[in-house]
């Protein structure tokens, strides 16, 4: 049940890198959230994607 | 300030703004180009720096303006160089397992604060940039420094938008892997 639902960690690290370019739809949001809620490794990677755009946008200041 | 000393300030920078001209745009000529042309118009408009910012962000925000008009003015060579990159195919199939599960747990990096507090930290980060090949440079840098949108990156590179976030997320997973071996895990060392 609710197999559908369900990404892969490899989707996962291409939904999270879209997410900083595009907007996600409701669906790519919904299941990516469920994924996050139970996979550290993927929360971990989506923290690291955050550190590295802040990162890149002090380089100069 | 006066008008002496800021155009001594504002030379004293070249150095800090040639390299994240090349970072950007990953030719030296242009980045001389790009480079050149932000002095002359920082000394242009000096009258307006009013010292409400500081003088390296104003110049800073100038360069940037000036390396857009370099990629315009790429043009062809961008877009040749553009195409190749993208048809590059990366699978980092050695972070995922066949059901494409990750299989091993990336390096906490800890309060990024203490990162960003370090002139160190900016010196690897630049070095991973460099280390990038120079179409995923570019592409990254426009998201992520010029802060332009995908749209836009896409046109000027004359990429599709599919192409442009498979760019994007490559450079990122590289940066990844190069900031954590080079930066958080040395950093966590004993």
């Amino acid at each position: 049940m609710f197999q559908w639902l369900k990404l892969t960690c490899r989707q996962v690290h291409r939904l999270l890198s879209e997410r900083q370019d595009r907007k996600l739809g409701l669906m790519e949001r919904v299941r990516l959230r469920i994924h996050l809620t139970a996979c550290d490794v993927c929360s971990a990677v989506a923290r690291q994607f955050r550190v590295l755009s802040d990162a890149v946008r002090r380089i100069g200041t | 300030m006066d008008a002496s000393s800021l155009q001594h300030a504002v030379a004293e920078l070249r150095p800090t703004l040639l390299r994240i001209a090349r970072l950007q745009l990953r030719n030296d000529a242009w980045a001389e180009d790009a480079v050149s042309e932000t002095l002359v118009s920082a000394l242009e408009s000096a009258n307006r720096f009013g010292g409400r910012s500081q003088l390296k962000t104003w110049v800073v925000g100038i360069l940037k303006h000036k390396i857009i008009d370099q990629f315009r003015r790429g043009g062809r060579e961008l877009s040749i160089e553009a195409a190749v990159e993208a048809a590059q195919v990366e699978t980092f199939d050695e972070l995922f397992a066949e059901d494409g599960h990750r299989i091993d747990k990336p390096a906490d990096w800890g309060d990024p604060e203490a990162a960003y507090s370090q002139v160190q930290f900016f010196e690897i980060l630049q070095m991973c940039v460099e280390d990038l090949p120079a179409s995923l440079a570019r592409v990254f840098m426009m998201r992520e420094w010029l802060e332009l949108d995908t749209t836009h990156i896409c046109k000027e590179m004359d990429i599709s938008s599919t192409n442009c976030f498979v760019m994007l997320h490559r450079a990122r997973m590289r940066l990844r892997e190069c900031l954590e071996h080079r930066w958080f895990v040395q950093e966590q060392a004993p």
